[in-house]
């Protein structure tokens, strides 16, 4: 097996720092598989309970105009508070030394996107929905962060599945509030199987009776703030559904075994091994590099580890069937905070440089994130955007190399005549900083 | 209420007429604007058709009630009373609605949908350009500086083999030209980073001209208040320039309103007044050329007419459009109205659409900006010469 150190820290990885390729180079496929036998990332449930519990604390105080203002001067906490620890833990994600598994985390969290926008309610629970639903799975099961993510408050919120009444239930015929097949359609459409592999909208209303009742509990009346997730037995849709020709009962361990059973589905292998092969391969990767996954994934019943180890394999033997990708907005901060040192990002302006730039975290526009190809990202606003923000970055830096060592240092043999020749011509070192953080080389990985 | 019966005579007399050409003005004066509403506006949320019979019993706690002062149109429909700005546009025969209509399709996928009503095809993901930019390419003319899409990323009505700008609100950086030179060089090699460069240093060139004197361009500034208003007063002032770009696109979010929508007031009240707003400011921002404008606002799917349990809808069917400007036919509503009973329902549950999006938008395109009408049925929407113009949207 061989993959260049360049590959493993740009493509697989999230950029290089001055002296990591060299690090790398003795064996950099071995480098990531072992990030892969990693099988359970740490998680921090602290952050889900202290927002459930302020939430909760607000939201059951009796006087409504006292309430409101509670809830008013929460939200605006949250998202004061929300920019320093994002800053915070992007930066440390940064300079993550399994930067594999930070963009795995990344990847699944774009693929189950939550996202406040529209939605502030969303908003105090989506960075545990990362460290708890996300994250801890990355390399286990992909039924396990099916479920867990489907449960997570964040979810069941954005997707409104929280407010879903199962017509036929006691809360149903009194309350006479009924189905939202929100979080339903997009199980199917987003989470799973995906748009066009064959279920009805039938399905879909099925899929949304069985999982009535899965909740959160923030309401005024319910009383147990301990547990993120609440099933409501009250607003669980009664009698058998069908969901794919399989059929289920009643309650929440029924909801889970059909989570369970979408996720070994054949087309769900599919759709995710297509999504995977799209992030790290190529924009438009061959069906084989797709059928390799999928089957890797389908063979291990679902084994997230198993499945980003058919990535490595294709970067080291297929290579061939790979593509340059270009970088994310996402990506494309971290790869200069890991060469240029974090120095370049101001106090709390990484959220609003990644708004900027068309990826506020945690603010995509819909339930399908944010998308993957080079033209998504690659328009001319969104590359004058890029320079802009260069221009400053590069003022910040503080490098010791010259900007032509740096160079050589981040792309090794990688760098282009091109990257080059205008670091090196540059009319101070300053504009060179700026001419390498916009270099092709910078742009795809 | 207009009927099926009546609308089909008005439709068969416009049939016969000739399509027009606006003599008023010098060709490539023409703007046209397209504000892509994403996310499924509730149609009968902003145009509710209050006369029609099934009406209050099927939107339920959704329903108008006359104390909710609707704003009146004729033939029984009404307009969201937050959209007071657009109203004054109807009496003043500026904005046309067009109601039970949909793009070319019967999904409840968002992203299926919104691919459909951009890519200009009958199926989703089955092209990787937009019918904005075949339509730009088959306008012709001598200059190939025409389209501007003001938002985030490119949208894919914009994509295609025709020079778009893109722009998205905020502080003009200066860049030395000692830095564009070296950065043009350096990407002269690269078929993505080049062309897009080139773009968006034109774009900048543009843009730094508009800017005031703290840089600071009049686009949205955050914040939840009038965010499409705001694009849009930007795209004015684009549009209003001599030289500047003719054909716009913009986008606004926030339409998929699954739960607590609003009646009168709330989140269809902001979001509905918010697009009312937008009118009138590109109205003002272009001045003299409102006269050979037309805003066409649409959206990818309707909702279910029926309210859900949270107090919202769910992904429907047919939905509302809206026509504006100078150069409309306005002061009516076009509808071959379906009726809102259960059996006229699509599939029991969403309001039918009986027309289809691309017959407005090659009315639009073919008598605004004398796209020609092979071009309309074979290019910019493909297979598409089934289906027949609109032609009496525009004023001659």
């Amino acid at each position: 097996m061989a993959i260049s150190p360049s590959i493993a820290a740009h493509r697989f990885g999230l950029g290089a720092y001055p002296g990591e390729l060299q690090a790398l180079a003795p064996d950099p496929a071995g480098g990531l598989w072992r990030q892969t036998q990693i099988r359970r990332p740490q998680a921090d449930p602290g952050v889900l309970q202290r927002a459930l519990v302020e939430m909760r604390t607000a939201a059951t105080i009796e006087d409504k105009p006292a309430r409101q203002a509670a809830l008013r001067a929460l939200f605006k906490g949250i998202r004061q508070r929300s920019r320093t620890e994002f800053d915070g833990a992007f930066a440390t994600a940064a300079q993550s030394t399994t930067p594999f598994i930070e963009r795995l985390t990344w990847f699944w969290a774009n693929h189950f996107t939550v996202s406040a926008k529209g939605k502030p309610r969303v908003l105090p629970f989506a960075v545990s929905f990362v460290a708890d639903a996300i994250r801890p799975h990355v390399l286990g099961r992909f039924a396990d962060m099916l479920i867990a993510v489907e449960q997570h408050p964040a979810m069941l919120i954005y997707l409104d599945n929280a407010l879903s009444v199962g017509p036929g239930s006691r809360a149903g015929r009194n309350r006479k509030r009924g189905l939202n097949e929100n979080l339903a359609r997009e199980i199917l459409e987003l989470h799973t199987v995906g748009v066009g592999s064959g279920y009805s909208q039938r399905d879909v209303i099925e899929l949304a009776r069985l999982i009535t009742g899965w909740t959160v509990p923030i309401g005024r009346k319910q009383s147990d703030a301990s547990q993120p997730f609440l099933f409501a037995a009250n607003r669980h849709d009664p009698g058998p559904k069908s969901i794919l020709n399989a059929r289920y009962g009643d309650g929440l361990a029924e909801g889970e075994r059909a989570l369970r059973d979408l996720a070994i589905r054949p087309e769900t292998a599919q759709f995710l091994a297509r999504k995977l092969a799209r992030h790290f391969i190529a924009d438009n990767p061959p069906a084989a590099a797709v059928a390799h996954i999928a089957k890797r994934y389908s063979d291990s019943a679902g084994d997230l580890a198993r499945t980003s180890q058919a990535l490595i394999e294709i970067a080291a033997d297929r290579p061939e069937w790979m593509a340059p990708k270009y970088r994310q907005p996402m990506d494309y901060i971290a790869a200069a905070v890991r060469a240029l040192g974090p120095e370049i990002l101001r106090a709390r302006q990484t959220l609003p440089s990644l708004t900027q730039f068309g990826q506020a975290p945690l603010m995509a526009g819909s339930p399908a994130g944010y998308p993957d190809k080079t033209s998504d990202w690659a328009s001319p606003d969104a590359v004058m955007r890029r320079l802009e923000w260069s221009i400053f970055a590069a003022k910040r830096a503080r490098i010791s190399l010259t900007p032509e060592a740096l160079a050589e240092a981040i792309f090794g043999a990688g760098l282009s005549a091109e990257s080059r020749f205008a670091v090196a011509g540059a009319e101070s070192p300053r504009q060179a900083l700026t001419l390498l953080l916009v270099s092709p080389n910078f742009m795809w990985r | 209420m207009l009927t099926r019966r009546s609308f089909l005579a008005t439709a068969a007399a416009a049939g016969t007429a000739i399509p027009g050409v606006t003599l008023a003005s010098a060709p490539g004066e023409q703007r046209f604007i397209f504000i892509f509403l994403r996310g499924a506006m509730d149609g009968l949320a902003a145009v509710p058709p209050i006369g029609d019979p099934d009406y209050a019993a099927v939107r339920g706690r959704l329903a108008f009630t006359p104390d909710m002062r609707a704003l009146p149109l004729h033939n029984g429909f009404a307009l969201h009373p937050a959209m007071t700005k657009a109203h004054a546009l109807y009496q003043s025969g500026e904005l046309l609605v067009a109601h039970a209509i949909a793009p070319p399709h019967r999904t409840r996928s968002h992203f299926d949908a919104q691919n459909i009503l951009e890519n200009g095809a009958t199926r989703a993901f089955a092209r990787d350009d937009g019918w904005l930019n075949r339509a730009l390419s088959a306008m012709g003319g001598d200059r190939a500086d025409l389209g501007l899409a003001i938002a985030e990323s490119e949208p894919l009505t914009m994509r295609g083999p025709a020079k778009v700008a893109g722009w998205a609100p905020r502080r003009v950086v200066l860049i030395p030209e000692t830095l564009s030179e070296r950065v043009s060089a350096m990407y002269a090699a690269d078929p993505v980073l080049a062309p897009a460069f080139a773009a968006g240093l034109n774009a900048h060139a543009l843009a730094s001209a508009n800017a005031g004197s703290d840089g600071r361009m009049g686009g949205a500034r955050g914040g939840r208040a009038l965010v499409l208003a705001e694009n849009a007063g930007l795209a004015a002032e684009f549009l209003a320039r001599p030289d500047g770009p003719r054909i716009a696109m913009l986008e606004g979010g926030q339409w998929d309103t699954h739960a607590g929508q609003g009646v009168a007031s709330g989140r269809m009240a902001r979001l509905l007044g918010d697009l009312s707003a937008a009118f009138e400011r590109i109205k003002i921002g272009l001045g003299p050329a409102w006269r050979q404008t037309v805003v066409v606002a649409a959206t990818e799917f309707g909702r279910t007419a029926r309210p859900n349990g949270a107090l919202g809808t769910d992904h429907g069917y047919g939905s509302a459009t809206f026509i504006a400007g100078g150069a409309v036919n306005g002061g009516k509503v076009i509808a071959d109205w379906p009726g809102m009973s259960q059996q006229m329902l699509f599939e029991g549950r969403d309001l039918m659409a009986t027309m289809d999006m691309r017959a407005l938008l090659k009315g639009v395109l073919g008598d605004h900006l004398q796209v020609s009408q092979q071009a309309l049925d074979a290019r910019v929407f493909p297979e598409s010469a089934a289906v027949r113009p609109i032609f009496d949207i525009i004023r001659h």
